[in-house]
């Protein structure tokens, strides 16, 4: 059911009148944290509006101004956007809290707080994008607002990571804009539909190009190998800005295009019209995937930095969400949509400590960690909660991610991947474990057990988040949580 | 009212050049006051200009004939979607003027300031009068005209190497005004009239002979010269990165335009109207260049210091951009080349808003500074937050970067090529775009993201007649980006008519 | 014959301890000395909630509780059958015995308050996994338990601990994957996870090469907790350095639930009918007959107490795993019944060297010359273990084995009974010398004294006195844990006693 409203605007409108007024007045810290944190609250409370009818399966929608003829700039908050939307925003007030702690005493505050906003603002717009066109304004919008988050500490280092990110990113999405002008041209519209707006009848050859550069192109943001080279470098950023962008906003941008995409424009049975015409693209695309998630891991496990591992790490659990939903199973889908928001939350979590380890000790490598577990024992507590949710032991989130990856594979009759999602989840374990082993059981070098957290600006976002880590994986099923929401998309992809 | 606008497409040249001629005379005893009168001729002309193009849009094109005499013996003012290009020399004429204020003042002597606006009118006057005129003779004399103010106006400052930068761009500029006369004479010798309409019908009774197409092509060299086209476009970095900042921003947005205006006058006004010779083949040829220019102007720029130069060399990949959209034109079936047209025509509008800003920010930048190089000039964005912030705008615009108004045009252009045929022209752009993305990222660094060095740290934000037409344009960019249909309200008709097709025409899907 | 009926008690089972484990963890630092009667307090109160359902189900009740939908289909579903009160009750024995030799083990050790809060919480886990209803529970508590016995396992933090503690993280995480696969499998394939009937899975259903993958899948995974060679690395190295009455645990339960598991895939999952059908239960225990016996001859070689009774442990888990594959009553009967069996003489033989090791400081056999003089209780206890692993009648370890002889017999395959004779002499190779050495050899202090000419006692010590006996706190659980030995062997055929409720238990799957 369609329904006319404001608020698919709304959301994304409030965050980008929070950077104006930060903008404005940001100066004087407090304006500039109320304003941070009302707009999050507000934006929150607006998205979370539509969440009862969006799981009732209603479909809010604002068409503005056409914005180019044949296209208009459509917002439209169907499950997949909805689900997206509110992880993001749920976020975005537990990022904006430990912002406020980590920034503390930074340079450019009004600076970083106004793109902070303008990020999110963004990034729901992707989420509530009604049409291929709208995503592609939006998600270019990210690219660039990101940049100057990303190089906010101004070191030569943090200049050329941002020069990376921004090569990647912009090649990347010129692909997009090349193929969405296909699109265009084939189908005559761009708007997501269910299930799909290409067929097999515009050429097999074609398609597969067309899939082959969207994939390329939002393949950059989701860090598939080996598009994934930005990444690593961009944890240059200030933390909360990693935390929310490279675990959150920016590549799972990247990975809820690659699902729009799939599901929205190509559509399932196009998709497996074209194995059977011998372009079996989503195979490809599954296989980079897999060689994704085993050599990021193994990467992941050759770092010191305590970023830098974890940036492996999410490009290796990207690939997880890229290889659900190119399964084209139902169950697959599931589990990798479900993981968008599993792992946002599991890999926030790791970032606020790695952040709040280095705001308190300055230190950023793992191995001058020696017995970081005494002196933070709450903060290194929610580091292992979430690391064990990255290896998908039960009752964590990860588990429920993985257990519908798994099923989504058997029921593709591919085997090997739930063989190497289990090799994958003991690499996880491989390079998480160390950390919690030299923070908990070897001693610090100064021989100090003294406890010592962090601000409880710090601390406070770690716990929230990893006890909802595990309350994703023991309260999956309630309503308002994730999977319900997956659930609804996944309905509407594949017709059930 | 109605009769009225008839009357402005010639009011409009009038007033420019009586302006110009009397500039000396009204400012003789205070050099200063040639600023207003400048200003207030401007203004005049813009009004003129908005009653001409509110007129086309509800009456259609205007005929005016000089004098009364009929054409094709009379000369013939035509006023069509093409023209309406007018609006935009006079709106951006009136945003440079102001900007010129203090600006100008700074650069030279007092007692040449009339001399200055006389010639700047003057550029105006032939600019317009190009853009609005039926007869080819007429043409050739207005590109005189705004060409020779043009090489005087980069060589005001009196500086050696804007001599020769002046120098360099007249003799090309020469050269390329004598392909254009002797393709005029060519044409005139084969149809015997120098209306363009005439010309056309005349065209069409002729078997298509050597004589005319060979005219096509002197024109066609002789207006991507102007346009500066790879490989004609040597004049240009020296000519607009040396000149004056409102002269840069006068010739990057308009003047080169001028070219592009050329090459859609003689190819679609009179060769696709005459119908006689298939053209495709030189506009095939044309697109091709186009490509290659994106490429080389986004990789020269990418190697420059001098932020000018920058600026100039990405208007040689914009120019890239333009001619690549005019040239997705299918003989036989028009309707193919529409998306591409469009695209093209929108970004005459936009590149000339985009680097018009560029421009006028960078002349800014330099008037507060004295630096030009960006190794210098870093760290200024915070001392000039609202001129840096502005230039940003613009530079994520000429990237092409959603919602900006560059977007738009990337968007159509890359739309047609690859309705057309040619995704490679499609890549040439986006790989292009990237370049261009990059070099201004590092200027976006540079004034953002460093520490200012010593000289920087004194310095403040610009003049307000400056800061005026800088935040317009920049409030600009952006809105042609988000309400895009705004422009594109002008400018589908006139791709379609450009075309051949009737002025309401929607593509397919659209 | 059985009804089902709902019930908080299982809730409980697994939430008290959690509980417990919280409050030792939160307590104050002046608090230290409560942390250990608190983890005492625990596992009786969990004893006592098992024992609370024990009627019921010897009379064929079977309590469940419904906690909440994990993920749509799939309930975390908590149903105590009379198998898994088995588990359960060794469990919460076990655990009484061992946090009570704990506290008078760890005085003075470091890091007590993460040593008591996580013994209490394994057990939680452990009885989670007893009371599991399905194999999707079962899952989370199993991850559960393998994770929370890190901490326990490298408490020391010496290298070696560190080493050994990584070792056990890879291979039980290499077998959790297989086991976490071989659940999604046969979810797939069935299409649900309950462990309420005997078999899910047909073979004309699903086809022959997707169950055998299963099933051995399940058994890999499985088998690494199992210490079925050759996946039992880890056994060795973590069983000796670990904390003494935490290796009572590791060695008593811990492997034990990995033999659960397979006891659970082959009875709920596939049913005995079809594991016989697929004729893979054969393989399996000649898989099991050659670690039994390659263990017992390992077992010989070990100079190290701790470890030797590691290499025991492997042996004996070989015995319930044969019982189990081999699918006769009497011989599931004996492999249930010898999870409880083995839980107290295992048990009870590391609590006694773990009272060595701390009163003595000595870890190897071969320093234990005339130990049984200055441990005589310990040592008394420990030497009925002995003899109970052995399977001397009428201690506890004879009934199991009698009743695995009898069922191999039964599936007419007389080899294993050999094989069991042969561990048998093994073990008491392996076993009797060190009570030998204990109680018949003299100590170098005695040897040393006689050649000095007479006053012997004198040199004795260097705490001054002969005798060295532990204190109560460590004496009382060794001395239960002994008397349960006999206790349990001698009145095997009791109502309330474990045999009793293995009967019960077995019947509902092989007829």
């Amino acid at each position: 059911m369609i329904v006319n409203d404001i608020r698919p605007l709304l959301a994304p409108m409030i965050s980008i009148l929070c950077a104006v007024l930060i903008f404005w007045r940001g100066g004087n810290a407090f304006l500039r944290r109320s304003f941070s944190i009302s707009a999050a609250i507000v934006k929150w409370v607006v998205v979370f509006s539509m969440l009862q009818g969006s799981l009732a399966g209603k479909i809010y929608v604002t068409e503005l101004i056409p914005f180019v003829p044949g296209i208009s700039f459509l917002l439209r908050v169907d499950g997949l956007g909805m689900f997206f939307g509110m992880v993001s925003s749920t976020l975005w007030i537990i990022t904006t809290v430990y912002a406020i702690g980590y920034m503390e005493g930074e340079h450019a505050r009004k600076r970083f707080f106004a793109f902070f906003a303008l990020c999110v603002s963004t990034t729901v717009g992707i989420a509530f994008a009604g049409n291929l066109f709208t995503l592609f304004v939006f998600y270019e919008m990210l690219t660039v607002c990101t940049y100057p988050l990303v190089i906010h500490e101004e070191t030569p280092e943090a200049m050329r990571a941002g020069r990376k990110y921004l090569v990647y990113t912009l090649t990347g999405g010129s692909l997009i804009l090349f193929s969405t002008a296909l699109t265009f041209y084939l189908a005559d519209t761009v708007t997501f539909a269910e299930p799909g707006i290409l067929s097999i009848s515009n050429g097999v050859g074609l398609l597969a190009a067309m899939f082959a550069m969207f994939m390329l192109g939002f393949g950059v943001k989701a860090a598939i190998m080996p598009l994934h080279g930005w990444l690593p470098s961009a944890m240059v950023a200030p933390t909360p800005v990693s935390a929310l962008l490279h675990a959150v906003a920016v590549v799972k941008a990247g990975v809820f295009g690659i699902t729009r995409i799939i599901y929205n424009i190509f559509g399932v049975s196009t998709l497996k019209d074209m194995a059977l015409e011998g372009m079996d693209v989503a195979s490809v695309l599954m296989w980079a995937a897999l060689i994704t998630i085993i050599c990021a891991s193994l990467m992941a496990l050759m770092q010191d930095g305590l970023k830098k591992r974890l940036a492996y790490s999410t490009v290796s659990q990207l690939s997880y969400i890229v290889l659900g939903v190119s399964l084209l199973t139902p169950d697959g889908a599931l589990g990798g949509i479900v993981h968008i928001a599993n792992q946002a939350f599991m890999k926030i979590t790791m970032f606020f400590v790695a952040g709040a380890i280095y705001k308190k000790t300055h230190k950023k490598n793992i191995s001058e960690m020696h017995g970081i577990g005494h002196k933070m024992p709450l903060t290194m507590a929610t580091f292992t909660i979430a690391s064990l949710g990255m290896m998908g032991l039960p009752p964590t989130a990860g588990f429920i991610s993985k257990w519908y990856l798994c099923l989504g594979a058997l029921d593709a009759g591919k085997m090997v991947v739930v063989v190497i999602l289990l090799l994958s989840s003991f690499l996880n374990a491989a390079y998480f474990l160390p950390i919690v082993y030299r923070a908990y059981f070897m001693k610090p070098q100064d021989g100090n057990l003294k406890t010592d957290e962090a601000h409880w600006t710090l601390l406070v976002p770690c716990v929230i988040c990893a006890l909802y880590v595990i309350a994703l994986g023991l309260f999956a099923d309630l309503p308002f949580v994730p999977l319900a929401l997956a659930r609804g998309a996944v309905t509407g992809f594949f017709g059930l | 009212m109605a009769e009225f606008a008839h009357h402005c497409p010639v009011l409009m040249v009038i007033t420019f050049l009586a302006g110009a001629v009397l500039t000396p005379i009204v400012s003789k005893s205070k050099k200063k006051f040639s600023f207003w009168w400048a200003f207030f001729v401007s203004l005049l002309a813009l009004l003129f200009s908005s009653c001409a193009v509110w007129s086309l849009y509800t009456k259609g094109p205007i005929s005016y004939w000089l004098g009364g005499w009929e054409p094709p013996y009379g000369i013939e003012i035509y006023f069509d979607y093409i023209s309406s290009i007018t609006f935009l020399m006079t709106v951006l004429g009136a945003l440079i003027i102001l900007y010129s204020k203090k600006y100008i003042e700074h650069d030279i002597k007092e007692e040449k300031l009339p001399v200055y606006y006389t010639l700047v009118l003057l550029l105006l006057c032939g600019m317009v009068g190009f853009s609005i005129t039926g007869d080819m003779f007429n043409l050739y004399v207005f590109l005189e005209i705004l060409s020779l103010s043009g090489y005087a106006l980069i060589a005001i400052t009196e500086e050696k190497l804007t001599a020769m930068a002046s120098f360099k761009y007249l003799v090309m500029g020469a050269v390329s005004s004598m392909c254009v006369l002797a393709g005029v004479a060519l044409l005139y010798n084969v149809t015997g009239t120098l209306n363009m309409s005439d010309m056309a019908l005349r065209l069409q009774q002729f078997e298509p002979i050597a004589t005319s197409y060979m005219a096509l092509c002197l024109f066609v060299v002789g207006f991507c010269v102007k346009a500066a086209m790879f490989p004609v476009h040597v004049w240009l970095p020296d000519a607009h990165a040396l000149a004056p900042s409102p002269v840069s921003a006068l010739l990057s947005g308009l003047v080169i335009k001028v070219g592009i205006v050329g090459l859609l006058r003689v190819i679609y006004g009179i060769y696709r109207l005459g119908g006689a010779i298939d053209f495709t083949t030189v506009t095939n040829f044309m697109g091709w260049l186009a490509a290659i220019t994106v490429l080389v102007g986004a990789f020269f720029a990418f190697f420059q210091d001098d932020i000018k130069m920058i600026f100039a060399y990405s208007s040689i990949s914009n120019i890239g951009y333009i001619i690549m959209g005019i040239s997705l034109i299918s003989f036989t079936q028009p309707e193919r080349g529409y998306l591409g047209m469009v695209g093209g025509l929108i970004h005459i509008f936009n590149h000339a808003i985009i680097k018009s800003t560029l421009f006028l920010c960078a002349g800014a930048i330099i008037y507060k500074t004295g630096f030009r190089k960006l190794s210098d000039l870093r760290g200024i964005g915070k001392k000039m937050p609202i001129t840096c912030g502005a230039l940003t705008i613009a530079a994520l615009s000429i990237a092409g970067i959603p919602p900006t108004a560059g977007f738009i045009c990337k968007w159509f252009i890359v739309l047609g090529a690859i309705e057309f045929g040619r995704g490679i022209w499609a890549a040439a752009l986006l790989i292009g775009a990237i370049f261009v993305f990059a070099y201004y990222i590092k200027i976006v660094n540079a004034i953002f993201f460093r520490e200012p060095a010593e000289p920087i740290l004194e310095v403040d934000e610009a003049p307000l007649s400056m800061l005026i037409p800088i935040v317009i344009l920049a409030i600009s960019c952006l809105v042609f980006g988000v309400f895009a249909y705004l422009p594109l309200a002008v400018i589908k008709p006139a791709a379609a008519t450009i075309l051949g097709l009737p002025p309401t025409y929607i593509p397919p899907g659209g | 014959m059985h009804e089902e009926v709902s019930s908080i008690l299982p809730v409980l089972a697994v939430s008290i301890p959690v509980l417990f484990s919280i409050t030792i963890f939160l307590l104050g630092k002046e608090y230290d000395c409560w942390r250990g009667w608190l983890a005492v307090a625990a596992s009786a109160v969990t004893l006592f909630i098992v024992l609370l359902m024990l009627p019921g189900s010897l009379k064929g009740t079977i309590f469940e509780t419904h906690l909440m939908m994990i993920v749509p289909g799939i309930w975390m579903f908590l149903r105590v059958d009379q198998l898994g009160l088995v588990l359960a009750l060794g469990a919460a024995t076990l655990w009484f015995l061992s946090s009570m030799h704990s506290i008078g083990y760890m005085e003075g050790a470091h890091a007590q308050k993460r040593y008591f809060s996580f013994l209490t919480l394994c057990l939680a886990w452990t009885v989670g996994v007893a009371v599991s209803g399905n194999f999707f529970t079962y899952l989370i508590f199993y991850e559960l338990f393998s994770i929370s016995t890190y901490p326990l396992i490298v408490h020391e933090e010496t290298p070696d601990a560190l080493a050994a503690g990584k070792k056990y993280m890879i291979y039980i995480l290499v077998g959790s994957s297989f086991v976490l696969f071989a659940i999604i499998y046969t979810y797939f394939l069935a299409g649900t996870l309950t462990l309420s009937q005997a078999g899910i899975l047909s073979l004309a259903e699903h086809g022959r090469v997707p169950l055998l993958i299963l099933f051995w899948s399940y058994m890999i995974g499985f088998s690494v907790k199992a210490a079925v060679m050759p996946l039992h690395g880890w056994v060795p190295d973590a069983h000796p350095i670990a904390p003494a009455p935490f290796s009572a645990i590791l060695s008593g339960i811990m492997v034990a639930v990995g033999a659960f598991g397979i006891m659970r895939v082959v009875l709920n999952v596939f049913g005995p009918t079809l594991v016989q059908e697929l004729g893979t239960g054969l393989i399996m225990a000649y898989i099991v007959s050659f670690t039994i016996i390659v263990s017992s001859i390992l077992a010989l070689d070990q100079d190290n107490l701790k470890r030797r009774l590691a290499y025991s442990t492997i042996g004996q888990m070989g015995y319930i795993i044969l019982g189990t594959v081999l699918l006769t009553t009497y011989s599931v009967w004996g492999g249930v019944l010898h999870i409880v069996n083995h839980a107290f003489m295992k048990g009870t033989l590391f609590l006694c060297a773990g009272t060595i090791i701390k009163q003595t400081g000595k870890k190897n056999v071969s320093e234990m010359r005339g130990i049984g003089k200055k441990l005589p209780i310990t040592m008394g206890a420990f030497t009925i273990a002995a003899l109970g692993m052995i399977g001397v009648p009428p201690l506890v370890g004879f009934i199991s084995k009698w009743y695995l002889c009898i069922g191999s017999l039964e599936a007419g395959e007389i080899i294993f009974v050999i094989v069991l004779l042969i561990s048998s002499l093994l073990g008491a190779a392996y076993f009797l010398p060190i009570v030998y050495t204990a109680f018949f050899q003299k100590s170098d202090e005695e040897v040393l004294g006689e050649e000095h000419g007479g006053h012997a006692a004198v040199a004795v010590d260097p705490k001054g006195k002969k005798q060295l006996e532990a204190p109560r706190v460590m004496v009382v659980p060794v001395v239960l844990g002994a008397m349960g030995v006999i206790i349990v062997g001698l009145f095997a055929d009791l109502r309330y006693f474990p045999l009793s409720i293995v009967k019960v238990a077995v019947s509902f799957f092989v007829k």
